[in-house]
This record gives C-alpha cells, structure tokens and sequence, in this order.
C-alpha cells in the first residue's frame, strides 16, 4: 500500500520526522556525558591491553559465569578505533546506537497512512518515557549493551514484517549470533522470531527459524559446558521493600534459592506494564504504606495503568478474531518479550534485563492505539468521549515521563564527572592504580576529558524535578 | 474520532515535539536548557558536593588555600570561605581529601 501524504510529504517521512525531533536532542545528551567509570574503567583498560580482537573473543568466551565475547570485542574494536579519542568514540557510539533504535522502531511501525501518526507519535513517547529506557541512557559499560539488544530485536522485527527472502534469513541469523553472543538478552531475537512467525510475520522463513532453534540449543549446551550460570552471589537484587545484598541473599535462599528466583520473574513482569515494581523493589507500594506519595512514581503507574489497560483491551480483541489483524504482532511479539526477559531475569532483578521488553511495551501501545481509534469510529459518543479523555490523559502524563529522561541524563553525568574526581585517590586507596604508565596516561586523559565537559550541578534546578522524574 | 477529539489527543504529543524543538534549537545556538551550568567559586563547588568542578578548578591552578565568596546558603552565616571550610562545613569528607590532595591546609 503506498504511503498516503500530508501537506505534499508521505505520512512516513513524516513519521521520521517526528523520530528524528524525538531522538536528535536524547542523543545531544549522550553527547554531553562523560564516559562512565563504574562497570566502564576495567573494560577499557582490558581494551588497552588487548591483542588483537580475535584472541580477545576466545579470551572472553572463556568466563565462569557469562558467555559475552562479542562485548569485549566491540570494546576493544572502539577503543582502537578511537586513536586517543575515547571520550568521543564510546559516547558518539552510544549516541548513534540511540539513533538507531529510534530510527528501527519507526521504521517497524510502518507509517502508512495519516491515521497512523497518532499511534507512532505516542509509541516514541512511550519508547522514551518508560522507566526502563533511562537506563538505556543513564548507564554505559562504557557501551549500553542492552541499548544493542534493543536495535538487535527490532531488526528482527523489521525483517520479520517484511516479505520472506533468503538475505533476510541469513540476516536474522547473523543478528541472532551477535545479539546472543553480546549478551544473554540476545536470545530475545529468537524469541521475537518465534512470536512474529506464529503472529504470521513470515520476512523470516520457517527454515531460518529452526536453524535459530538449533543455534539456540547450541548457545545452551556453550553455557551448561563452557561457561556455567550466574549464582546467588553474582549480585544484589530488590525484594519486596528492600535491596538484598549477595550475602544477605544467600544467608536468606541459600538452602532453597526457589523462592528468590519466583519472585525475581514474577516482580520482572510485573515492571514493564505496570512501572511497579522497579529493580526488584515495591518502592511506591512502600512509599503509600508511609503516606508520602512521590509524584513521579504516581505519575507513572497511573500512566502505565492506562496504557497496559488498552493493551490489554486490545490484546482480548485482536488475539480473539480468527482473522489477521495488524496489533496482533506487536501485541504478541510484546508478550512473548516480556514473559522472556522476566524468566532470565530469574537470578536478579535489573531494570536493565527488562529494558528490550519496554521497547516492546511501546511497540504494543503504537499498535493498541491505532487498534482502539480504528474501533472509534463505531463507538457511541460518550464511550468515545471516554476515549479521548484516556489517550489524552495518558499522552500528557507519557510525555510528562518522556522529557525526564533529559534531566536523568543529566543527573547522570554530574555523578560520572564526580566519580572521575575521585577516581584516581579512591583506586591509589585500594591498591589498584595501574603500574604501567600507558595506562596512568590514558587514565589521566580520560579524567581530563570528564572534568574539562561543562555538567551544571542539580542544586541549582528546581527541587520539583527529582519529585517528578527522580535522581 | 471527531478532528477536535483527534486534536485533543494530539495536544500533549505535540507539546511534547515543540519542546523539543526547543531543546534542539536552544542547543543550536549555545544555551541548552539542561546543559547550562551556574558558574562556581571553588568554595561554593565544594559546599554543592560538585567533586568535578573542585578537581577541574583545580586542574586550571585555582588556589586551593585563596577564600572565595560564596552565595547565600552556600556555607550558613557566610558570604566568603576557603575551600576547606566549605568542604567541612557541608560535611563532604571526599571533597576534603581532593582539596587536601591538592595543597589545601586551611
């Protein structure tokens, strides 16, 4: 079907339009951060070390708990290609990866007629407001991997919703390999295949699907024998009220760890649809139970309560008919996502484990919008009236989430360009300051680099802002 | 949908664009309106906790022993300190070790 037009222009570019007004000023805010220190600064020396990006792979697929080499690899490529320009390099990556995204969530939408505005406006400021997209923003290690697994998934989608051709097989497969090999989350590629092939999206064959299953038991089989799986102990997670160090949850599920992952899935799934809770932990439900309700947390539940409600809505009606219908994918593909990324969210709870399945929850609102103003047209008036008052309720509260993720960004980088203050005493202090002088000087550049970027500090904005859209 | 039922839903999404486009053209022209930090005396940066603008101001050759004045509320009952006395004033114990790193005695 061709593109319909507004004022002369296809409804489609305008759809880039408004990607592109969306993303362009969150990848300016990339571009004033600082490269991260915490989780960042061990990664990059490693890179400054390396050999060659192939012994790296086979160095990084050897690990006790993780099987990841394709993010060493990356790591080392950028440093390299960075010839002392690292601040550039890693933040420049991480900007254009968020272009990217942006850019293929659009694009999955296909915008075709004017109708469709309307949805695809809402799915990007959903896409930027959901809280596990600021972790997308706000971390770097110093490459936002689950930033990658996002674009990795919505290239499958793309590919999925296109007609089948033996170079989109093999680009699904080749996507699949260097998602999984990146991290964990990568199998979400498999599982959007699945979801689309059986929604009916048929761009990738039915012979690329059970190559990938294979590929899928062979990534396995690497884990069980070469690898191994993360432990109790590999890191803290949220529990009910609170945050459980690794020490207090083994003291607590060392005997019967059962419990502890149950909870991890089941608070995982809930997060997405609901914002509550968030990194394992009912922090609103915690907040009413002590009568101070904070406004932000207020804010978007109340948003996610009406959103994941015409999802659902939407869901019942589309996954009912025997006909196609066009939400059913991405309703699916959501579902599918979400119930996925909770499960390997079984040993911790992490917002970011979940971030791909908030990409996914956008994609699922473009298509229950359209789906719900499809079906207004046959409503009576006061149910339609209804109607509105819920999208345009639900599309101010959005964007009230969707614009803070520039003061996240923000707040972000005052604490990175403060950890770099200290960096060099706090490493000194803990016997950890490098011998080799390569890697004092690139330490000392990068501190240099940090310091030198003009981060404005957060006494001076208006105390409502950590109210709304917190630290 | 009627085409003001469709506008009313359009309004928040719209704004949302304009601002925006604020962002974007404000960032053209060299205020970005997250981006523009307040400028700081030495002082006042160590009784904000901003260990960056210490160790940056630092970095260009500010004394560390100098006093500064400071604004209203910086540092309570004071309109000038030194560095230090605004670290140990705002109770900010890395500060102190940054500024002690650096020279500062007083």
């Amino acid at each position: 079907m061709p593109s319909e037009r507004v004022w002369g222009v296809p409804v489609a570019t305008w759809a880039y339009a408004l990607a592109l007004v969306t993303a362009l000023p969150i990848a300016g805010d990339l571009l004033r951060m600082p490269v991260q220190v915490y989780d960042a600064l061990g990664e990059i020396l490693d890179a400054s070390r390396a050999h060659g990006l192939a012994d790296t792979f086979w160095a990084a697929t050897f690990n006790a708990a993780y099987l990841r080499p394709f993010r060493i690899v990356q790591i080392t490529a950028l440093f390299d290609a960075a010839h002392g320009h690292y601040w550039l390099a890693y933040r420049g990556f991480h900007a254009a990866l968020l272009l990217v995204v942006v850019w293929l969530f659009t694009r999955a939408l296909d915008v075709r007629s004017r109708a469709d505005l309307l949805p695809a406006a809402f799915g990007l400021t959903v896409l930027t407001g959901i809280h596990t997209f600021r972790t997308m923003i706000q971390e770097a290690f110093p490459i936002n991997h689950f930033l990658e697994i996002a674009a990795f998934v919505l290239v499958a989608v793309n590919l999925c919703r296109a007609r089948p051709r033996l170079w989109r097989d093999v680009a699904a497969l080749v996507t699949f390999c260097a998602a999984a090999l990146t991290l964990e989350s990568g199998l979400l590629v498999w599982v959007t295949v699945v979801a689309a092939w059986l929604a009916g999206w048929r761009g990738v064959s039915a012979r690329a699907l059970v190559v990938m299953t294979v590929l899928v038991a062979g990534y396995f089989a690497l884990r069980v024998t070469v690898t191994g799986m993360p432990t109790l102990v590999e890191r803290g997670s949220g529990y009910f009220f609170e945050r459980l160090e690794p020490a207090e949850i083994l003291a607590k599920f060392g005997d019967n760890p059962w419990p502890f992952r149950i909870y991890n899935v089941a608070a995982s799934a809930l997060s997405v649809p609901f914002a509550e809770p968030q990194g394992g932990v009912f922090g609103f439900t915690r907040a009413i139970s002590l009568g101070d309700i904070p406004a932000g947390a207020a804010i978007a539940i109340a948003t996610s309560l009406l959103t994941t409600g015409l999802i659902a809505r939407c869901a019942i009606g589309t996954l009912s008919r025997t006909t196609a219908d066009p939400a059913r994918p991405f309703v699916l593909i959501f579902g599918a996502v979400l119930a996925a990324s909770a499960v390997m969210s079984y040993a911790y709870t992490k917002d970011d484990i979940m971030s791909t399945a908030g990409v996914c929850y956008a994609l699922a609102v473009f298509a229950s919008v359209r789906w719900w103003l499809t079906r207004s047209g046959t409503m009576r008036a006061p149910a339609r009236a209804a109607l509105v008052v819920v999208l345009a309720v639900a599309g101010l509260g959005w964007s009230v989430r969707s614009v803070g993720i520039h003061h996240l960004a923000r707040s972000a980088a005052f604490k990175t360009r403060n950890d770099w203050a200290y960096q060099p005493s706090l490493w000194k202090a803990e016997r950890r300051w490098p011998d080799a002088p390569s890697e004092q000087r690139l330490l000392h550049q990068l501190r240099s680099d940090a310091l030198a970027m003009p981060v404005p500090n957060p006494r001076f904005q208006p105390t409502w802002m950590n109210q709304v859209w917190g630290e | 949908m009627t085409r003001w039922q469709r506008t009313v839903v359009w309004l928040p999404l719209a704004g949302l664009l304009a601002f925006r486009l604020f962002l974007l053209a404000a960032s053209l022209v060299g205020r970005p309106p997250f981006w523009t930090p307040e400028p700081l005396t030495l002082s006042e940066a160590a009784a904000f906790r901003d260990g960056g603008e210490v160790a940056r101001l630092l970095a260009t050759g500010v004394d560390p022993n100098a006093t500064y004045p400071v604004r209203r509320g910086a540092v309570r009952g004071r309109i000038e300190a030194t560095p230090l006395e605004a670290a140990q004033a705002a109770g900010r114990d890395e500060i102190v070790l940054l500024l002690r790193d650096a020279g500062a005695v007083r």
